[in-house]
């Protein structure tokens, strides 16, 4: 038995290590001209609920040239056999070091799993920081929603890819592959990548000034040829964009085990505390026989039982109805499920639920977000009390007996007049689940808040968010409000969302902050059992960083901000104007209505929104 | 409904998942291979599976049983043809046939289990030693192991339930030879017997330094115990 069998043998749920799944690619190792893998920082079972994984998998191993292999972060319990037994990190497909790759890609999903990207460094036997790595060691890239933002771990990546990756890693690769040939060393191919692939940005190679005050002066190129701003990438034909058909069937019972078909991507709406509204712009939907050809490929191709149709608002796709009751005849009798990841708040989208959920019917989550229409209009959450009355109405009269709404609480303007909004809903959707009804013991209505969290690229990144104590009074008013044995509400300790607030809009000085943490022992901080906000604490004081400055700070709108090098295509003129609209609670409209609302995302990219049935919006020219 | 008896191994990654995930795989697998698999009734319909017994996490399985009811009849060999290539890597079908509809469930009939765990000796040790070693443990009348379940500690004699125990040393690899009780009139489980070998035994090695596969299964006929498969 080998060490690494042995290591095995201790750990629990090993599959997430072992590899071996349906649809897995080994290749050939040799033949390989670039060797990537794809690094998750966070365990199996969320990283193989990620889609943006299986697709660049299959693109990259679908290459004769190049192959990928993955791999997550070890649980705690692995962590310490693989310390213990001196086994370096390694790939699932075929167990090699992570050092042996040319490039170890991360993908930067949430803030609070970059301290498991420094661990997985460190266990690959990488240094951490960027210049501490030398020819010999594998490109550190990363991408994601979080690259956005990438000025808090850009000591630690040598690469951000911004913006959708299908189209750039195949640029990359070739122009990897070139490089190398060339015999280029590090620093030589970061430099021409910057130079030469747009959407790509290598920090190292922009300085950052800072002002007494401790705000930015300036990010510029320390290098000819490299670009000031950095525009996103997009994908301009969705429809026919390569999609796996063939992702690979997790080995393990993972977060969403189910097949996920993209039916779009973006969304209109532009709800003002949204990062992926503004990230994933403009919406772009595919066509129903692709998404029905695609589905059939799947199914044979996995064996799930299960379709969700996703994307960040499906209920929105043009054709959502006829697309759902074409999926449910052609493979209800065989007992495949077709799901929806979100609702929206009218009674449309109850009679989608009801077409999915024949049989079972679990409970119903609708996201109002804010209690009062003052509120929802701030936010530009374009919903009234009469859609969430009448689908409520509707659920309750189909079937449904249980209701969870989920807000925000901290939101920019909220009073506790607006807490008072929330309890005032969940009551009255108590009271509608009576009249229309629903036996007495089983009526139940959860309601959920999160604390709101300022993202970079949203209207909301100048606005502070709610100290701890603000948002922990507010828990402790809505806990009174909601005191009904009908009523059950939930809500997390705000720590957390005050970490990732830090990091969202936080500068490249946090680089030590997050080095330090993670040498504390900060892992998985997603994860309650393992989040310790002392030890971060502890990190901010000895580096004497003031996280408060980040998160609690209002800035003004002509502050140069960390990230305005990084581009998503909505332009900041059109940020501004949304905020002051946000104070004056003044709603937008939505561009699939046909009207522009104007944020310059499509002069700027030269795209347009693509809507099935032919709404045609014509955009309104960007502000410069 | 039609109810065939597959014959099958589990090793290499595979054997790394658990019971239920297993269960899961054979699931996708038999739809990924568009056999006709029956379904229970009821809101939360499940594949009509049965499987012998289940295989602890990271032992291999080289001879393992279930039962799969169909919705119509199909060749044994059909349903091996179509199934193996779509089982994950480490899975393999052996043989298929068809029993009775109503055949008893397997898990009903199993009394006894093989097992074969190797292990790489990090010092010098002699067949002898370990012969004299195994020996000793079966001539014990008792062999007391503590169990726990649902957070109560619990005393066992798993000596009954050793049926036989051979090893042997080859160069630098301990082999350790086993038949066990296992089914409804209980269980020892491979581990248990080595740790005992490897502790108080003196065998230079821990439990888990072993590389274990169940090898066979049986159910007790009339003379003795007879090859699950046979019955």
């Amino acid at each position: 038995m080998n060490k690494l069998e042995k290591v095995l043998a201790r750990v629990q749920k090993p599959s997430r290590y072992a590899g071996g799944e349906w649809n897995a690619v080994k290749k050939d190792w040799d033949q390989a001209d670039v060797k990537m893998a794809f690094a998750f920082p966070d365990v199996y079972e969320v990283g193989m609920s990620h889609l943006g994984l299986q697709i660049l998998y299959h693109i990259v191993n679908k290459r004769k040239d190049a192959l990928m292999e993955r791999v997550f972060a070890p649980w705690t319990d692995m962590e310490e056999q693989l310390r213990k037994e001196n086994i370096l990190l390694f790939s699932l497909e075929s167990q090699r070091p992570l050092v042996d790759f040319d490039i170890l890609g991360f993908t930067l999903q949430y803030e609070m799993s970059f301290s498991n990207i420094l661990n997985m460094l460190d266990l690959a036997g990488l240094p951490v920081r960027s210049e501490d790595r030398n020819n010999t060691m594998p490109l550190i890239i990363a991408g994601g929603p979080c690259a956005f933002n990438p000025e808090p771990i850009a000591d630690f990546i040598d690469l951000f890819v911004i913006g959708e990756g299908e189209e750039i890693i195949q640029e990359l690769i070739q122009a990897y592959k070139e490089l190398k040939q060339k015999g280029a060393d590090r620093r030589e191919m970061l430099w021409q990548f910057a130079k030469n692939i747009p959407g790509i940005y290598v920090p190292s190679l922009y300085e950052v000034q800072y002002r007494a005050d401790n705000t930015v002066a300036s990010v510029m190129p320390v290098k000819e040829g490299v670009p000031a701003k950095i525009g996103k990438r997009i994908v301009r034909d969705f429809d026919n964009a390569d999609f796996p058909t063939n992702p690979i069937v997790p080995s393990m019972g993972v977060v969403h085990d189910r097949i996920m078909v993209e039916v779009l991507r973006g969304c209109t709406r532009g709800c003002r505390f949204c990062q992926a509204g503004v990230l994933y712009r403009p919406v772009r939907e595919k066509k129903p026989e692709t998404l029905v050809r695609q589905v059939a490929e799947m199914i044979s191709n996995t064996g799930h039982d299960e379709i969700s149709l996703t994307s960040l608002s499906t209920a929105d796709y043009t054709g959502v109805a006829p697309l759902v009751k074409n999926l449910l005849d052609l493979y209800g009798e065989r007992g495949v499920n077709v799901s929806l990841p979100s609702l929206r708040l009218d009674a449309f989208s109850i009679d989608l639920a009801k077409e999915v959920q024949k049989v079972r019917k679990s409970g119903l989550t609708f996201a109002p977000e804010a209690g009062t229409q003052r509120l929802r209009d701030v936010i530009n959450k374009n919903v009234t009390e009469e859609n969430l009355v009448d689908a409520v109405t509707s659920a309750f009269k189909n079937g449904w007996s249980s209701v969870k709404l989920y807000f925000m609480i901290g939101l920019p303007t909220e009073t506790y007049e607006d807490l008072d909004g929330i309890a005032a809903m969940a009551k009255k959707v108590v009271q509608i689940g009576y009249e229309c009804g629903v036996p007495r013991g089983r009526l139940k209505v959860t309601v959920s808040t999160s604390s709101f969290v300022p993202k970079s690229h949203t209207a909301f990144q100048w606005e502070p968010q709610n100290t701890l104590q603000e948002l922990k009074d507010k828990q402790k008013y809505l806990k009174e409000k909601l005191r009904d044995k009908r009523i059950s509400y939930n809500w997390h300790d705000p720590e957390t969302g005050f970490l990732e607030a830090v990091f969202a809009k936080g500068d490249r000085r946090l680089g030590k902050v997050l080095e330090s943490a993670w040498t504390k022992g900060a892992r998985f901080d997603g994860w309650s059992e393992h989040f310790d906000y002392a030890l971060w604490l502890e990190a901010f004081e000895e580096e004497k960083i003031d996280p408060k400055w980040y998160a609690y700070r209002k800035i003004n709108h002509e502050e140069i901000l960390p990230w305005d090098h990084i581009e998503a295509g909505v332009g900041k003129k059109f940020l501004i104007r949304e905020h002051k609209k946000a104070v004056a609670g003044q709603p937008t409209v939505d561009c699939r209505s046909g009207q522009c609302p104007g944020c310059g995302l499509c002069p700027t990219l030269e795209i347009k929104p693509s809507i099935l049935g032919g709404a045609e919006i014509a955009p309104i020219q960007a502000e410069v | 409904m039609p109810r065939y008896r597959l014959k099958f191994s589990k090793d290499g990654p595979a054997r790394y998942s658990s019971h239920l995930d297993m269960v899961r795989f054979f699931d996708r697998s038999t739809r990924r291979a568009g056999l006709p698999v029956a379904f229970s009734e009821g809101f939360n319909p499940h594949p009509k599976f049965s499987f012998a017994a289940p295989l602890p996490v990271g032992v291999g399985g080289l001879e393992e049983y279930m039962d799969m009811d169909l919705k119509e009849y199909m060749e044994p060999a059909e349903i091996a043809h179509r199934l193996d290539p779509n089982l994950p890597e480490g899975y393999k079908i052996l043989s298929v046939k068809q029993v009775p509809d109503h055949a008893p469930a397997l898990m009903a009939q199993l009394a006894r289990a093989a097992y074969r765990a190797t292990a790489t000796l990090p010092t010098g040790y002699s067949e002898v030693e370990l012969n004299t070693a195994i020996d000793h443990l079966m001539k014990l009348e008792e062999i007391t192991v503590i169990r726990e379940a649902k957070g109560k500690r619990k005393e066992v004699n798993i000596r009954p339930g050793i049926f036989s125990l051979t090893g042997g040393v080859k160069g630098h690899i301990l082999e350790v030879t086993m038949e066990l009780l296992i089914g409804s009139t209980g269980n020892v489980r491979p581990e248990e017997v080595l740790s005992r070998l490897s502790g108080a035994g003196g065998v230079p090695l821990e439990s888990e330094d072993f590389r274990i596969r169940r090898t066979a299964l049986f159910a007790q006929g009339n003379a003795g115990p007879v090859p699950l498969w046979e019955v």
